[in-house]
């Protein structure tokens, strides 16, 4: 599958989308519910930071955060 | 784990810069007036230009804060449509922890593989969560991200981040307003930690941060954050849940000098703008 748009993708933004959600699917998706799924993330990103609390951004993690993370926990 | 500024002085700060604000919008008024009345260019150039600058930042502001008003409105009519297209029964699960937590009247659930959660509404706040999250999460950590977004919904959050970043627009032409503004928006994201990890542990929440941060970014979201505060931010979080307190949060020295530099500009121009209206009938110095 092709990367997820990133910097080096020859993706449009579109295509990106929707490969983004078939690949984090990971099962093959009818069009209709990848169409949902891009319109929950316009929204969202329509929204942007304005006036939306959003409990976490996804972001590429970094390595040592990841496991800043792991040892928060297994302090259980 | 709980915060420095205490809410008298947190009132007293946003009092501030709303009379800023206000002041400067007023000021933008006068300039008008001024040039109406006197024609440009002014008496002398300095005048010209110190009427001119308080104008021509009024401007900028008021362009700024109209965007950012008209995005949250139109983020809004967006949300409620896809509400309205996607909700879906709220599972029972969830259900049982938001009645606990005292927000199952305010939560919505929508349909997507995407897992999230948010508080919306400026006037009416509430609680949207994506089926995608009840998958992705176990019951402990669906508690610990309702209590996270309940105690935004307590302290009416996406009022505030809407009023900072009105704030920060107005002041575009100052590089510590958006630092404020991004301040104030993680010092309610470590208020939120405080409470879900008080309320689930702090291993569980670290469980929750862990998995919906490693998922890969949304294109269409991380263009609509072009400032990349989102690792940063959750860093904090991090070391707030390691240390159990709010890591010190301290501006760029480039960023303060340039804010003051401006400033420098900024209020001498001011006081040139009111003083010029002695030549207005009815002028206020």
């Amino acid at each position: 599958m092709a990367e997820q748009g990133g910097a080096g993708s020859t993706l449009g933004p579109l295509e990106a989308e929707v490969m983004a959600v078939l690949w984090h699917s990971g099962k093959p998706l009818p069009v209709r519910e990848v169409a949902a799924e891009i319109a929950v993330r316009g929204v969202l990103a329509e929204f942007g930071d304005a006036a939306l609390a959003r409990f976490v951004e996804r972001a590429e993690l970094d390595p040592r955060l990841r496991e800043r993370l792991r040892r928060l926990m297994e302090q259980q | 784990m709980r915060g420095k500024l205490g809410l008298p002085a947190r009132l007293s700060c946003w009092g501030l810069l709303l009379l800023a604000v206000l002041a400067h919008a007023a000021l933008a008024v006068l300039a008008v007036a001024e040039f109406a009345t006197m024609g440009w260019p002014l008496p002398t150039w300095f005048d010209t230009g110190a009427v001119t600058l308080v104008l021509a930042t009024a401007a900028a502001g008021l362009a700024a804060s109209t965007l950012v008003a008209a995005q949250a409105a139109a983020g809004a009519r967006a949300l409620r449509a896809l509400i309205r297209a996607g909700s879906r029964p709220v599972p029972s699960f969830i259900q049982n922890e938001a009645a606990v937590l005292g927000c199952a009247a305010r939560l919505d659930v929508v349909a997507g593989e995407d897992a999230f959660a948010v508080t919306y509404g400026v006037i009416r706040p509430r609680i949207l969560v994506s089926t995608g999250l009840t998958t992705a999460l176990t019951t402990a950590e669906i508690g610990a991200v309702l209590a996270h977004e309940r105690e935004h919904l307590r302290r009416r959050d996406p009022l505030r981040l809407l009023a900072g970043r009105l704030f920060a627009a107005w002041a575009c032409y100052l590089p510590a307003a958006r630092w404020l503004a991004g301040r104030a928006a993680l010092c309610h994201e470590l208020a939120a930690d405080r409470a879900a990890a008080g309320r689930a542990g702090r291993a569980v929440l670290a469980g929750a941060l862990l998995k919906l941060a490693s998922r890969p970014a949304c294109p269409a979201i991380a263009a609509a954050s072009p400032t990349g505060d989102g690792p940063r931010s959750l860093e904090a979080r991090v070391t707030q849940l390691e240390a159990g307190r709010p890591p010190r949060q301290r501006p760029a020295v480039s960023r303060l000098l340039a804010s003051a530099g401006t400033l420098a500009l900024l209020v001498p121009a001011s006081l040139c703008c009111a003083a010029m209206s002695q030549f207005l009938s009815g002028g206020v110095l």
